[in-house]
């Protein structure tokens, strides 16, 4: 049983990462608590459900629209929503406002449209393998996969290229980056549509394992949030790693407590970071940059 | 020196936060090949100034020309793009890059840059990224960071981020430097090897030199020009002797006295 | 003011007090209030039930109303909330002056039985399953059956018929989902069997790998379900994909969200609950091309009760409330019914179960 729960703890981890990272990007280079975040999230899963069900195409068009939406969104939150907040320099809890604002919109346009009740895309139960005790599906083992060729290609995006490096400077100093002339508008965009698109792919496997529901994006954002806190403000790895524990530890708890508490679990552990190690597992790697 | 071009040129310079009047009628050049100290209190406005002209700031009045163009209304990109620098109070680098990396970003628009060099990672981009290795290897060596390249800078000292600091910036390559206090926070030899450092920078790489300092030892050592400014007003400017040949001044505003000497005749742009 | 006036005013305030009932007998429309989740997270609920009550209603108005008149639903939205239910049922009393008012799932149900009880005005439901919902108040009606006598005889056929002595039971995190499971872990061990495991599904969950895990490792030979329509399906969904392919059984949960949510791995699971008459199917085929349900059926039955009530008892509380206490044996479609002076109905459940993706008697 723990090899089972181990291996679900991997795959809830891998899909909070994916979630997390986005929202690492974001808000390590912009500090926006970025809840419009979920927003895409959500878009995305409906995307795929709508595509699915409403158009009857088959799965890999979905997919695309699906992407490809979330990061039409991210673009538009990120040139609508925030750029003009950016370039008038307003307070941070206006950009918080925004976001907030822009989820309720996205999440009540999908209930205008397709309803509160929540909506599965596959109704048939996933393909699942085998394997001596261990059962695994299909689809977990796509994200799995899918995983293991995101994070090293996002590894190397950040440790090797050019555009990579901008990002870093980019959330590492902003003020600092516009100074030295880097084109801090495109690099901006170029946060967003990764994040989204990050994002969008999260809300697909999530819609095609349990389905989509218009409130999804909450669940999932917060986690994201409570993944970057606990995996270090500023390091985007860290996010990941969080989120991989996160998800470890809710299911690995069902082994001491009832599976009721999984929720609670997640904030119980952020408590404990807050209280114990509130700066994160890294928090040894991020020194205080002076004022 | 007189005969020297001005890169730059500041007429009427005034900036006023609300009712304060930080920066009032200033008018000071900085000729090419030089280095023009502004000296004064705190609060005088001398960093006002260094942001009205990186663009940071917009001024209330006035003009400010770069090799005979005005800047005012350009972004600080652009300002920095054509070669302006500048150095800040507190040595501003970027702390989770290497050393190397700080020096890398400096490099004006890359191929790198555009997404899909970086993806792809074509030849072109790989050959430019191997030429900005040499070259910010080469920079590195200039401050003396060398060894320091694949640390990350948060990982150096105090010194060693403001001769960061001073390296990031000439990644872009200024022609016109401003440097803010840069020898606060320096140990003696360290203020030892920034002079040296500096007149390397005028003498041998003919960049032009705009310097906030408080020390005044420095400013006497290295300074071609000195403008004294107090409470956003520019009350006197003229050559280090003539400065000094006015002590009560200086120390009437700045409270330190001069004892700062420089081997009189040596020039430092030829 | 003229006492002339207030002395009218007095007449007729006590008008309307005494003698509501042959004014308003008199009207050319029945009206009849109902309350339901018509939006909101359980709207598939209020859907079944407004596709029922129109059913009914439709049939009785072609034959000619209630003695001539028309019955004319006056639908309220509660939205599945007990205050919105509240302010609803409060305004068809007040101002729509209905004598009786149907509602719908527990939650608002709850809520809306002490306002009923308090303004003398007959309540009935076909939703909720509460065991507490006839007892209430001497208003309040119910025409669906608890869910524990039909889980219990699902817990007996398990045991009894099927051999099953290893029962693993998921409940979804709810007051009356809870009770049930709590009373099939009990009947099953009285029986002499044994509860291996008992998990919850959180309410707020869609992913229930780790109670399905937990359960899974503790071996049953069958799996009790104690859920509604869409996390019961959700959990048979992941039980199969968990690699849990045993017998299910399932609470009164037969409604089309369970198949949609459960796809195949519904087929095979035996539930309990009460059977559907195919002339009742046959309509409701024809009219709304779709399957009929459960939900729509029993309302469907309800309004035929409350169209007796009324015929024999007259447009008042009193005359219908009473009035059902006696029907004795109506051939609803849903079995016969009497409500009795519990104003609980009595019907004995069938064994039922999913095959094919539908609804049906077992064997
Ligand atoms: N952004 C600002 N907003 C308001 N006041 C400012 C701002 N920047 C500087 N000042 C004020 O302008 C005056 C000059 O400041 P500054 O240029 O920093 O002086 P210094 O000569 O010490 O560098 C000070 O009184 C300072 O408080
Ligand atoms: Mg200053």
């Amino acid at each position: 049983m723990v090899l089972q729960l181990i291996v679900n703890g991997v795959v809830s981890g891998a899909i909070y990462a994916l979630m997390a990272v986005g929202f690492a990007l974001i808000y390590n280079s912009t500090h926006i608590f970025h809840l419009a975040h979920g927003a895409v999230f959500t878009l995305s899963g409906y995307t795929l459900y709508f595509v699915v069900k409403g158009m009857n195409l088959p799965l890999p068009v979905a997919i695309l629209f699906a992407i490809t939406l979330s990061i039409l969104l991210g673009i538009a939150i990120e040139v609508r929503g925030y750029r003009p907040l950016r370039e008038r320099k307003v307070s941070l809890a206006a950009f918080l406002i925004s976001s907030l604002g822009i989820f309720i919109v996205v999440e009540n346009g999908l209930i205008l449209l397709f309803g509160a009740i929540p909506k599965l895309i596959t109704e048939e139960p996933l393909k699942a393998y085998q394997i001596g005790s261990l059962v695994i599906t299909q689809l977990h083992m796509t994200v799995i996969l899918c995983c293991l060729i995101i994070f090293p290609l996002l590894h190397l995006l950040f440790a090797k290229t050019r555009v990579g490096k901008m990002i870093r400077a980019l959330s590492d100093h902003p003020e600092l980056a516009l100074i030295i002339g880097l084109e801090t508008r495109r690099l901006y965009l170029f946060i967003t549509i990764l994040g989204a698109a990050l994002a969008g792919v999260a809300g697909i496997f999530v819609g095609l394992d349990v389905g989509v529901t218009p409130i999804m994006g909450w669940d999932a954002v917060l986690i994201a949030a409570v993944a970057v806190i606990i995996g270090s403000v500023g390091y985007l790895p860290g996010a990941g790693v969080a989120a991989l524990l996160v998800g470890l530890v809710q299911n690995l708890s069902v082994l001491k407590i009832s599976a009721q508490w999984q929720g609670t679990i997640t904030f119980g552990l952020l408590i404990l970071f807050l209280v114990f190690r509130p700066k994160g597992i890294f928090g040894k790697m991020i020194a205080s940059r002076g004022a | 020196m007189s005969g020297n071009r001005s890169v730059l040129v500041i007429q009427g310079l005034t900036k006023y936060f609300g009712g304060l009047k930080a920066v009032d009628n200033v008018y000071m050049e900085a000729a090419e090949c030089s280095i023009t100290s502004l000296i004064g209190p705190n609060g005088a406005g001398k960093t006002t100034i260094f942001n009205l002209i990186t663009g940071l700031l917009q001024p209330t009045s006035g003009k400010i020309y770069y090799k005979n163009q005005s800047i005012l209304a350009l972004p600080p990109t652009t300002i920095a793009r054509i070669g302006i620098g500048r150095t800040f109070q507190e040595p501003r680098v970027f702390n989770r890059l290497s050393v190397l990396e700080n020096i890398l970003i400096g490099f004006p628009s890359q191929k790198g840059e555009r997404v899909h060099h970086a993806l792809l990672r074509t030849k072109a981009a790989f050959e430019e990224e191997k030429k900005n290795k040499e070259k910010a290897i080469e920079i590195l060596e200039f401050v003396g960071l060398a060894d320091r390249g694949s640390d990350l800078a948060q990982d150096l000292s105090h010194g060693q981020q403001r001769f960061l600091s001073v390296a990031r910036v000439l990644a872009s390559n200024p022609d016109l430097l401003l440097m803010d206090e840069p020898t606060v926070g320096l140990h003696r030899e360290e203020i030892v090897r920034l002079i040296d450092l500096m007149i390397r920078l005028v003498k041998s790489q003919r960049r032009t030199i705009l310097l906030v300092e408080h020390n005044m030892d420095v400013v006497m050592n290295i300074s071609d020009e000195i403008h004294l400014l107090v409470e956003g007003h520019g009350i006197a400017h003229g050559k280090p002797e003539d400065i000094k040949a006015n002590p009560k001044l200086v120390e009437a505003f700045l409270g330190t006295s001069l004892s700062g000497n420089r081997k009189k005749g040596e020039v430092l742009c030829t | 003011m003229d006492k002339m006036m207030k002395v009218v005013l007095c007449a007729f305030f006590l008008h309307f007090v005494l003698f509501p009932t042959p004014h308003d007998s008199a009207a050319q429309e029945i009206k009849i209030g109902i309350v339901s989740c018509l939006t909101g997270p359980a709207a598939f609920y209020g859907t079944y039930m407004k596709k029922g009550v129109d059913l009914a209603i439709e049939e009785i108005n072609a034959k000619g109303g209630i003695k001539g008149s028309k019955i004319a639903p006056i639908w309220e939205d509660d939205k599945g909330t007990p205050t919105a239910a509240v302010s609803a049922i409060k305004k068809l009393i007040s101002v729509d002056r209905v004598p009786v008012v149907v509602g719908s799932l527990t939650a608002t149900a709850l809520a809306m039985i002490p306002v009923a009880d308090k303004e003398n005005t007959v309540f009935i439901t076909s939703l909720s399953t509460h065991p507490d919902i006839a007892k209430m108040s001497k208003w309040s009606f119910r025409n669906c059956i608890n869910t524990v006598p039909s889980a219990m005889a699902v817990v007996d056929f398990a045991y009894k018929q099927q051999g099953k002595r290893k029962l693993g039971i998921l409940f979804f995190q709810n007051e009356s989902t809870r009770r049930i499971a709590e009373g099939v872990k009990k009947r099953f061990e009285e029986l002499g069997g044994t509860v291996v495991g008992m998990e919850m599904l959180a309410e707020e969950g869609v992913d229930y790998r780790s109670p399905i895990i937990k359960i899974k490792n503790a071996n049953p030979d069958s799996i009790y379900i104690a859920a509604f329509a869409r996390q019961g399906g959700l959990a048979m969904k992941q039980l199969v994909e968990s690699g849990v392919n045993l017998q299910f059984y399932a609470d009164p949960i037969e409604s089309p969200v369970w198949l949609q949510t459960a796809g195949s791995a519904a087929n095979g699971a035996i539930y309990g609950y009460l059977d559907i008459q195919q002339s009742f199917l046959d309509k409701y085929k024809s009219k709304y091309n779709e399957e009929g349900e459960i939900w729509g059926a029993l309302y469907y039955d309800t309004m035929y009760t409350l169209t007796i009530a009324i015929e024999k008892g007259g447009y008042t509380a009193e005359g219908i409330r009473k009035s059902l206490i006696e029907i004795k044996d109506y051939p609803g479609i849903t079995g016969a019914i009497t409500y009795g002076p519990e104003r609980d109905v009595i019907k004995p459940p069938i064994i039922k179960m999913v095959k094919d993706g539908k609804f049906m008697k077992h064997q």
